[in-house]
């Protein structure tokens, strides 16, 4: 008994460590991000400064704070109203990362219903070469996707990285495994009293899917809200890029803001996540898959 | 209310599996007929080619002298109650049941009227507003009912739609189904290997295996004149005992010799072997284990182990080395026996089957 017990409390204890590893840079973002400019230049103003010649460098000492000596608004003011920058930058990103979320999911399920309602040799070879394209790091994809953004003449506009956000792989592959799960008597009754073959996909298949669908969704929003190479290398107009390349090119004197611009940026991609935190890990149960 | 005609419909699946061999069947109008066999007979792709689901390799399906291979399902004007009910299980009751009429385009109002009627008829009535997952194996079954009959097909197509039940609850949806098919007075398909269900609903019941008719009859004709050894051995439970023996020419007609004891055979019998012109030939009779009686005469046989099913035991015993099964009155105190202890069975003389050894088909029905 009592060493039931002492196994209990050394597995809480290094859960509990664990959790506080995870959730140290998320409560630092959280607390600085109410500090004042003042107090953030004194604890990591040595960090980030400039060096000569422009660059920056990291101090050997780092003094992480959790605490504000006074909670302030000002980095949150700075953000929102001070500099209508930070919220262009965001505007940009909602406006880049929602249509590559709903066209991936339209362009998935359309593909994902065509490979589990027809079989076939070639329908087989098509799924498979989709499955090694998933396997494919998406950075081997970049220096394509830029050649043919060039050739079709959208380099440098939103349509570079829209275009190929919209037609992923892993979604395609992640929503044929799940309908393959609808039984197929279900789609024959639905044939069998009458309904059309768009019909039985919008209203008897993609509800079965509700789960996958809100896993891809929130899954794809999290890719490409938090994406950084795409935007650097298809989008070099500074006014269209979202805020995930400001965040990733902190510069000193920014870094109250930038805790505060985090914490904004964190909230859509949160609020995602807990209205559907029940088909997300339905989904990823169902699948017994992770994305990559 | 129709009639459905099948003619030499055959169905081939990719890497030449015969699912269906040359079926030829008239289903009359209002008919209950059930297709009846093992698993992998070809039951429900005969069934599923009625409905349109699957594509007919060869032959033709007509239903009221039209043909339909190559009419839609939708335009077939039947209804098919799924065998794991393929409720939308994001829909309710209502709206499930609804369903076929909202493709129909039906006003409203009919739906509704009809819907509640078909929810009345089924006891469903308080279950409309919920989903499928809140109800039980009994009632999805009545709901996937309730969307077929909603309807008012031509043809009711049912595969094995209480396979999925319990044994207590198989018993009551079978006598709703019988109360059912009163009320609505259609066409009926139904498939099933269950011969209990075969031999209690069906007005015609079709025997098969491996994609071929083996009978086709009333419950009464399959049970009593079976016309060769697998039907024989299919309907009835528990199954026909056969055992080898022959056929011999005696001074009064055909008789039966199992072992060294020879069994008169029924005037009835003993005509039709007349009539065919049989030959005196090594055989396999076939004998119900309720047709047997334990006296003290008859075939020598060693009791084996007993089953206790109620109202009947079911004693196994050995004749040589083909082991029967005898149904005994559980009320009757002589019907007791140890294993290891001889006792002597005579089959009742009337009710002998008698199959070719060669071709399996019955001397006497087939």
């Amino acid at each position: 008994m009592k060493k039931h017990y002492v196994r209990r409390g050394i597995s809480f204890i290094v859960s509990l460590v664990f959790a506080v590893l995870f959730l140290m840079p998320t409560v630092l973002t959280i607390t600085n991000s109410f500090m004042t400019e003042k107090e953030i230049n004194a604890n990591y103003g040595q960090v980030f400064g400039a060096a000569a010649g422009g660059s920056t460098y990291v101090a050997d000492k780092v003094n992480l704070k959790f605490i504000p000596d006074k909670v302030s608004f000002s980095q949150y003011i700075s953000v929102l109203i001070k500099s209508p920058d930070y919220l262009i930058k965001f505007w940009n990103s909602v406006i880049l990362t929602l249509p590559i979320v709903f066209l991936q999911l339209a362009i998935a399920s359309l593909a994902a219903y065509g490979f589990t309602r027809w079989r076939g040799k070639v329908r087989a070879a098509i799924f498979f070469s989709y499955v090694i394209l998933m396997l494919m790091p998406y950075q081997v994809t970049l220096v394509p996707n830029y050649l043919v953004s060039d050739w079709l003449g959208i380099l440098d506009t939103r349509k570079s990285i829209i275009l190929p956000g919209a037609v992923a792989p892993f979604s395609v592959f992640l929503l044929t495994k799940f309908m393959r799960r609808v039984p197929v008597s279900l789609i024959e009754a639905a044939k069998l009293d009458g309904a059309s073959e768009w019909y039985i996909f919008t209203k008897v298949c993609l509800p079965q899917c509700r789960a996958a669908l809100y896993s891809i969704a929130i899954l794809v929003f999290i890719d490409y809200w938090n994406m950084v190479e795409q935007p650097i290398i298809l989008l070099r107009d500074e006014t269209q890029q979202p805020l995930s390349v400001f965040l990733s090119q902190i510069n000193s004197g920014e870094v109250g803001i930038a805790f505060a611009a985090a914490v904004i940026y964190m909230i859509p991609t949160l609020l995602l996540f807990l209205g559907g935190e029940e088909y997300l890990v339905e989904g990823i149960a169902h699948q017994g898959s992770v994305k990559g | 209310m129709a009639t459905v005609t099948f003619k030499n419909v055959r169905k081939v699946y990719p890497g030449n599996v015969e699912a269906v061999k040359d079926f030829n069947l008239d289903i009359k109008d209002k008919e209950f007929v059930v297709f009846v066999g093992p698993s992998g007979c070809g039951k429900s792709t005969t069934l599923r080619m009625v409905a349109g689901l699957e594509e007919i390799t060869a032959g033709e399906i007509y239903i009221d002298d039209v043909l339909v291979n190559n009419v839609e399902p939708k335009d077939r004007d039947i209804s098919m109650v799924f065998q794991n009910y393929a409720l939308y299980p994001h829909m309710t009751v209502f709206d499930n049941i609804a369903f076929p009429l909202k493709m129909r385009k039906f006003p409203k109002s009919e739906i509704k009227k009809r819907v509640e009627e078909a929810a009345k008829i089924l006891e469903i009535s308080e279950l409309l507003g919920r989903k499928p997952k809140a109800l039980s194996g009994g009632q999805r079954q009545r709901v996937a009912i309730g969307r077929a009959i909603v309807r008012e097909p031509k043809v009711f197509l049912m595969d094995e739609p209480l396979s999925n039940l319990d044994a207590k609850l198989r018993n009551q949806m079978r006598s709703e189904i019988i109360k059912l098919r009163r009320r609505i007075d259609t066409t009926f398909i139904y498939v099933t290997h269950d011969q209990t269900e075969a031999m209690t609903l069906g007005d015609i019941i079709v025997v098969m295996n491996e994609g071929v008719i083996m009978q086709v009859g009333s419950p009464v004709e399959v049970f009593s004149r079976p016309k060769n050894k697998f039907v024989a051995g299919f309907i009835g439970m528990p199954q026909m005992n056969f055992i080898p023996g022959e056929l011999r020419k005696t001074e009064s007609g055909y008789a039966a010799f199992m072992g060294d004891i020879e069994i008169p055979l029924s005037d009835e019998i003993n005509e039709s072997l007349t009539d065919r012109k049989t030959e005196p030939q090594p055989v396999t009779f076939g004998v119900r284990p309720e047709d047997f009686v334990m006296g003290q005469q008859g075939i020598a046989a060693s009791a084996d182990v007993s089953e206790m099913t109620g109202s009947t035991i079911n004693l196994h015993a050995y004749i040589k080395d083909t082991e029967v099964i005898v149904s005994l009155d559980y009320n009757d105190s002589r019907n007791g026996a140890a294993p290891g202890q001889i006792i002597h069975l005579m089959p009742d003389s009337r009710r002998i089957h008698i199959f070719s050894n060669e071709t399996e088909k019955s001397l006497v029905y087939g």
